[in-house]
């Protein structure tokens, strides 16, 4: 019986007969892989039916969801891995990076600290040695310097390759661990060569340079072991210099 | 295609009208086949090649569009042979009586 008195009454009306059924359809639905047609399909049924039939409609879907979008999901998954276990290995990513002609400890750091496989990007374009590792627009990109090699981009960061199963994990000790590094370094170098009368420069460059570290730690994402090897997949590749609407972003040392 | 009721029920619902576009749900209502069945029959249908899908222009922007099925030539094909077998299965003597 319902009771309009009783809080859970009030709320279950509007959960069984009006507002919730798009919502709870909205979360079902994403048990479907991103991208999945499933998702929008079912979505557009609802709303073409009689309001009185969408709970019951969306009662059908928890088991629909659950069996066959869980099952493509997990689909997906195991066919990311065999691509990956297909795709030759991806030459680690060196240098130091260059921040406004800025080396940044901090950046250094970070870099190392994701390791030589995972693929990482930042909006630091140039780096010494024969490796660049960059962003070109919304695209990870890694260049290598030598003539006539392959430049690598990877899919736009806002829409993750194989729908979604790869996702940018920022760092958040990683970028810490790397403004504190970097404040330590700059601070004794300064201390070093100003002595105790540098102080205020030592706080000054302290401060600034845990900023920047700050600033290029929170850049650097990664992708987890398995996507990243799904994003390589998915690399379109071609001679440096034919990506000329985006390769112009890029310069390096010849 | 494996022949169970689901998919024989399907196959009538689809061959009631063979150039038409069907939706999903009301399929499943006039099949009586639950949404958890009728999707993966419709998809392993779309999957070998017997139906093609679209997206309805929906009436107003803000809305999801419908996904709509359609038979194709082989498709056709396909559901008859499926329907033939099924008239001789003795299983689905109640579906055809």
């Amino acid at each position: 019986m319902i009771n309009l008195a009783d809080p859970v009454s009030l709320l279950l009306i509007p959960l069984v007969f009006g507002l919730m059924p798009g919502v709870l359809l909205r979360v079902l639905v994403r048990l479907y892989p991103q991208g999945h047609p499933r998702r929008e399909e079912l979505l557009g049924e609802l709303y073409s039916m009689g309001y009185w039939r969408r709970p019951i409609f969306v009662a059908e879907v928890v088991e629909t969801a659950l069996a066959e979008g869980l099952s493509q999901r997990w689909r997906a998954r195991k066919g990311l891995a065999r691509e990956a276990c297909s795709e030759p290995e991806l030459s680690p990513v060196l240098g130091v990076a260059l921040a406004g002609g800025i080396v940044t400890w901090a950046m250094v750091w970070a870099l190392l600290s994701v390791g030589p496989t995972a693929l990482f990007w930042t909006v630091v374009l140039m780096g010494p040695g024969t490796m660049l590792s960059g962003a070109l627009g919304v695209k990870a990109v890694v260049v290598s310097t030598e003539l006539g090699s392959e430049a690598r981009l990877g899919p736009p960061f806002k829409r993750s390759p194989q729908g979604g199963q790869a996702t940018r994990r920022p760092k958040p000790l990683a970028v810490f661990a790397a403004a504190l590094m970097s404040a330590v370094t700059i601070g004794a170098v300064a201390g070093t060569v100003l002595g105790p009368d540098g102080s205020l420069l030592l706080g000054a460059v302290l401060g600034i340079e845990s900023g920047l570290g700050m600033g290029a730690g929170l850049m650097v994402t990664r992708y987890s072991d398995l996507p990243v090897r799904a994003a390589m997949a998915k690399f379109e590749r071609g001679p440096i210099g034919l990506h000329s609407a985006q390769a112009g972003d890029v310069t390096h040392d010849e | 295609m494996r022949l169970t009721h689901a998919t024989v029920h399907v196959a009538l619902a689809l061959m009631s009208d063979p150039g038409g576009q069907h939706w999903g749900y009301d399929l499943s209502r006039r099949t009586h086949v639950r949404s958890g069945v009728l999707y993966p029959i419709l998809q392993r249908m779309l999957d070998h090649g017997w139906l093609t899908d679209g997206w309805e222009p929906g009436p107003d922007p803000r809305r999801p569009r419908r996904r709509y099925y359609r038979l194709t030539d082989e498709g056709h094909r396909g559901l008859g042979a499926l329907l033939d077998a099924a008239a001789r299965d003795s299983r689905f003597l109640a579906v055809f009586a």
